[in-house]
């Protein structure tokens, strides 16, 4: 029933509670895991440095999320996805098969309106079952994921 | 201006062709603070400021005065639970929508501004104001939903404009040649007969979208275009598309109104992306949309992307200078790049979709 995790990872605190947590269900259900980090607008910009060209920025980026950022996933051979996009929408578009579970952590954005967090907007569009998973212990704000 | 006594030849016969266009500037209104390094930035529409104070255009210019949308206007192309949490979310003074889309508090007057400068510069080309009109707006519209902010944009406002236009019975053309590919717009229209969209956009790219086999809903199939190009292309490719693709496409179509969703990221020197513009490339486009203006004062230049102020101010002058139709020098157009072969992928997408 559940064949596939689909999870989020963009290198902040949330992010990898929800891998960690996606490791433990992987392995208790035998699901596949695809780790995916959606490629904003702002990807190749970063503050600090000059603009990179988008294929080397890809590179850099696609050894973050095999490296540190699915360090949770060690062992259940993931695929990794960069999906260019925002969180939501990279997704809704890659998790559409009947089997797929969506994955995301939550980055405490839960206030008054449902716009604000990627998990909820996720949740509240999402055709297939969408797990948000709480990290109780973030010490600081959600942070940009870079 | 009145043209002085001494003119070259060339120069009067400039001026005697030189068709005015409208522009609107929300320069005075512009509260969205998206923070000091995001390339969304307050410093845009000033640049944008500086291409129309140059000469070359100047004396074609006609000032028109922004408007604010009001929610009924915004309504035209999103829920309006939408709307409502959006300004909530704006209000309470959060910052972030999304790793790319930041707000502030005055974000939500800022983009009502935005959204009502392409209103109102249809209402003042219907006055016969202007042959065309340019409007300089923040923040931008195309990757916005009905239902979702993203990629800079809170509110689809080339989709306000051609709602409205819809709204009275008309049919509209978008041509979209920010480099990114308007999912927005595309999504907003993708079932509606009465709009044409059509996007030149680099490709792989954000936001993922706008493959050459997207061409519209079983009812408007053949009303999305998409034209996506690789890193690297030249302007002439994109020319090549317009006059074998999206010339035809809108010609065909034969709207009422052509709404260019005008970015500039497509030029070589934009930080966000990797087309090879230039700024003659634009001025190139612009001529050829001026061709197929359905009639004079149906055309409304909506500003997207462009986070270059050098490349956005050349490249706004010269598209100015070629829908006035005055002489302009500006850099040489683009060409030898890559994107031969992507044109011609569009081009057979484009004819199974007309064959079915
Ligand atoms: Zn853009």
């Amino acid at each position: 029933m559940i064949s596939r995790l689909v999870i989020g990872l963009d290198g902040s605190h949330g992010s990898r509670t929800a891998a960690t947590f996606a490791a433990e269900l992987a392995t208790r259900c035998g699901a596949s895991v695809l780790a995916l980090h959606a490629v904003g607008l702002l990807d190749r910009v970063p503050s600090e440095r000059e603009p990179v060209p988008s294929h080397q920025h890809r590179v850099e980026i696609l050894n973050e999320l095999k490296g540190a950022w699915s360090e949770p996933l060690t062992g259940l051979s993931p695929e990794y996805r960069l999906v260019d996009g925002n969180p939501v929408s990279a997704l809704l578009r890659t998790a559409t098969d009947p089997g797929d579970v969506i994955i995301v952590g939550s980055r405490g954005a839960g206030g008054a309106t449902d716009l604000g967090s990627t998990s909820s907007q996720t949740a509240k569009m999402a055709q297939v079952p969408v797990v948000i998973v709480p990290s109780i212990d973030d010490p600081a704000p959600p942070e940009r994921a870079r | 201006m009145v043209p002085s006594g001494d003119l070259s030849r060339s120069d009067r016969i400039d001026l005697a062709m030189a068709a005015p266009v409208l522009f609107t500037s929300m320069l005075d209104v512009d509260h969205h603070d998206t923070g000091a390094w995001h390339p969304e930035r307050s410093s845009r529409l000033p640049a944008v400021q500086v291409a129309i104070a140059d000469p070359a255009v100047h004396e074609v210019i006609e000032m028109a005065e922004p408007r604010q949308a009001t929610i009924d206007d915004l309504a035209l192309a999103h829920d309006a639970s939408y709307l409502a949490g959006l300004e909530q979310f704006i209000t309470s003074g959060r910052g972030e929508l999304d790793p790319d889309t930041q707000t502030s508090i005055g974000s939500w007057e800022t983009a009502r501004w935005a959204a009502g400068s392409g209103l109102a510069a249809i209402d003042a080309l219907d006055r016969g104001e202007a042959d065309a009109a340019f409007v300089a707006i923040r923040p931008p519209g195309h990757h916005a939903t009905a239902t979702q902010a993203m990629g800079f944009c809170l509110i689809n406002n080339v989709a306000v404009a051609a709602r409205a236009l819809t709204a009275r019975g008309q049919r509209v053309a978008i041509l979209d040649w920010d480099v990114h590919h308007g999912n927005g717009t595309q999504d907003i229209f993708w079932d509606d007969d009465r709009v044409l969209y059509a996007s030149i956009h680099e490709s792989p790219a954000y936001p993922g979208t706008g493959r050459a086999s997207e061409v519209g809903a079983s009812g408007a199939a053949g009303l999305t275009v998409n034209v996506p190009l690789p890193a690297g292309a030249t302007g002439d490719h994109s020319l090549a598309a317009f006059d074998t693709i999206i010339g035809p496409a809108i010609e065909a179509f034969a709207p009422d109104w052509i709404l260019v969703s005008a970015g500039y990221d497509a030029h070589r020197a934009d930080p966000l992306a990797g087309l090879a513009w230039t700024a003659g490339d634009y001025g190139l486009l612009a001529t050829r949309v001026r061709s197929l203006a359905p009639a004079s004062g149906r055309t409304v230049f909506l500003l997207e992307g462009g986070y270059d102020l050098e490349a956005l101010t050349s490249s706004v002058t010269a598209t100015i200078a070629a829908v006035a139709g005055v002489d302009h020098e500006t850099e040489a157009p683009s060409s030898g790049g890559p994107g031969r072969d992507d044109v011609i992928i569009a081009a057979r997408f484009r004819a199974r979709a007309l064959e079915s």
